[in-house]
């Protein structure tokens, strides 16, 4: 069988970057803070859970040890995407993209380079979080499932989707300065939305404006919803505990497309926007 | 080696690169020459495929850019005027990294003859953030060698660095060139260029207003000879009456001087004399002058910018002109 000497060399660089990329995520502190960070939210929700058995006298949950994974994977997957938000917009920032670009690089192997690394950093992660859970679930008598090992798998799903939305905002920011504006300012327009609908929602009377105001948060909640990744990986370990085949292979099927969709996303931005950095 | 064809960028009301065709044989060392901000290191973004021409072909090993960029890229080295590291990485793992994406085999052997030859072996484990301005530059061009390209491009490689630094870089290329390797250098340095290359464009504003080998282009350029003339006053029917001469190619004007360039080999002194004398000017003193090399390209993108400049220009109103 031939192979197309054109993906051959795509590959081959996409492959050179993410090893450097890799190296490079696995020897800065950033990624372990990440991790520290995690495992403490971790530890807390545990004590939360072991607060209410305390209070009910009985496990009132299928799995108590979805929402310590839940909590860190919310943590790991956001540091993922800050990480990624700021990786395009530093290199174009340094002037290193262009140098990149020079050679045998464009922009489907080098955000793919980019992407790859940063999924496989989170991989590298999955050990000690799963090793944490086993232990949180022995020590505590919690015990771990096997769902959560599928939990586990969900959470990669959803740092996923995480990065990729990270390196499309990356992609078309010039400065890390821009990069971490944008991410913030996403991030606030977000909890915005949910936060405002939510208060909304709560009001006695929703007439005239106010009305018009709570339906159309209560609409781009729904749409935050349908688009967070991590909603992804809540109905995903929803499916796995009520055994629902369907909304199981849609929970892992559908980050797939969404993430796929914000790369492809990507990839279009950095030849948009080039790769030259500002001039002063 | 590198052909283009019409080749036009433009960005918003600017002309940056303007129709320009350059033929860069396999095999020479091709010297790109003009003024900073003459469109230069944007030919040369055009021709790495990092700017998009507004129009014209670009086409690099017989081949069309835009066919198989990926592939004519792996063909080609490129050092600019600033190196853009990775300050945190190695030499040798910069240089690693590079290997790793153009396929070098036998990478270490090949970073450890370049470092060498290049002076870099003894800090080839330290960071690059501690490397001075020429460290750096041997670095980017350690790079652009590392996968023996056919063809170098280098855009003002010697910017920046000491005459000894220079001296290397210049040593560097000829060798490269006498292996086999194409070069296309540029750089504003004219003297720098007439050091290494075989034939040479100019480009100004731009667009290419000469190009040859060194000695044709040092013919035409020398062959130009700077009158300065003193009159008794200011006269612009003079200056008038000498630009309608052949062999004018330019007439400044301040005050009572005029610095007129003429073109030839033969001495037109008389014939300009005689030029003011009919127009009513009384000639107080005259001196001929040979240009240099240097001087007489200045000349020559000098009376580019005039020529473009249009007739409302002060540049344009003294006279300028180019043959």
């Amino acid at each position: 069988m031939t192979r197309d000497p054109r993906l051959a060399l795509r590959v081959r660089a996409a492959r050179a970057i993410a090893s450097r990329e890799l190296r490079e995520l696995l020897r800065t502190p950033g990624l372990y803070v990440a991790l520290g960070v995690a495992l403490t939210a971790a530890s807390l929700a545990v004590r939360s859970v072991l607060a209410e058995v305390a209070q009910e006298g009985l496990v009132a949950r299928a799995s108590p040890l979805y929402l310590p994974l839940f909590v860190a994977t919310v943590v790991l997957a956001f540091s993922a995407a800050t990480t990624s938000a700021v990786s395009i917009a530093r290199e174009r920032e340094s002037g290193t993209l262009e140098v990149l670009f020079y050679g045998p690089v464009d922009a489907a192997s080098y955000v793919v380079g980019k992407y790859v690394a940063q999924l496989l950093a989170y991989l590298a992660l999955c050990a000690p979080l799963a090793i944490s859970l086993a232990t949180y679930g022995w020590v505590t008598n919690l015990g771990f499932s096997a769902d959560l090992l599928t939990g586990i798998a969900l959470s990669v799903l959803a740092a996923a989707c995480t990065i990729a939305f990270g390196l499309l905002l990356s992609s078309v920011c010039g400065s890390i300065r821009d990069a971490i504006l944008l991410l913030v300012g996403v991030g606030l327009l977000l909890l915005g939305v949910q936060g405002g609908s939510w208060l909304l929602a709560g009001l006695p009377q929703r007439e005239g404006a106010l009305g018009v105001a709570a339906e159309t948060l209560a609409a781009a909640d729904r749409v935050v919803t349908l688009v967070s990744p991590y909603s992804y990986l809540d109905r995903g370990l929803q499916a796995a505990l009520l055994g629902d085949a369907a909304a199981y292979a849609i929970a892992f099927a559908s980050p797939l497309i969404y993430a796929a969709l914000l790369l492809g996303g990507a990839i279009w931005s950095v030849e948009w926007r080039g790769v030259r950095r500002n001039e002063e | 080696m590198i052909e283009t064809e019409a080749l036009t960028k433009r960005y918003r009301d600017v002309n940056a690169v303007t129709a320009l065709d350059l033929h860069v044989e396999a095999g020479e060392i091709y010297g790109f020459l003009g003024p900073n901000g003459a469109g230069k290191t944007t030919t040369i973004l055009m021709l790495l495929g990092i700017v998009a021409p507004t129009s014209g072909k670009i086409r690099m090993f017989g081949r069309e850019l835009d066919s198989d960029a990926f592939a004519i890229k792996r063909k080609v080295g490129v050092v600019c005027e600033i190196q853009f590291l990775y300050p945190h990485m190695t030499a040798e793992e910069y240089l690693g990294f590079f290997a790793e994406l153009y396929d070098v085999p036998g990478a270490r052997r090949r970073i450890f003859e370049l470092t060498e030859a290049l002076g870099l072996q003894d800090r080839l484990r330290s960071a690059v953030r501690g490397y001075s301005r020429g460290m750096q530059q041997k670095l980017g061009l350690a790079r652009a060698l590392l996968h023996d390209p056919p063809l170098l491009i280098l855009d003002e490689p010697v910017s920046g660095l000491d005459p000894v630094g220079t001296r290397e870089v210049r040593e560097l290329v000829l060798a490269e060139n006498a292996r086999g390797k194409t070069v296309f250098i540029s750089s504003h340095v004219l003297s720098e260029i007439e050091r290494t290359a075989h034939r040479v464009g100019v480009l100004c504003q731009g667009s290419l207003v000469a190009e040859g080998s060194l000695a044709d282009l040092r013919r035409r350029l020398e062959a130009t000879v700077r009158l300065e003339v003193e009159l008794q006053s200011s006269s612009p029917t003079a200056v008038a009456a000498l630009e309608t001469l052949p062999f004018v190619s330019e007439v400044r004007a301040e005050g009572r001087r005029l610095q007129v360039r003429v073109w030839g080999e033969r001495d037109h002194r008389a014939d300009v004399f005689a030029a003011l004398a009919g127009a009513g000017g009384v000639i107080v003193g005259m001196r001929a002058q040979e240009m240099s090399l240097e001087d007489a390209f200045l000349a020559l993108a000098t009376s580019h910018e005039s020529r473009v400049a249009g007739p409302e220009s002060p540049a344009a109103s003294s006279g300028a002109r180019d043959s």
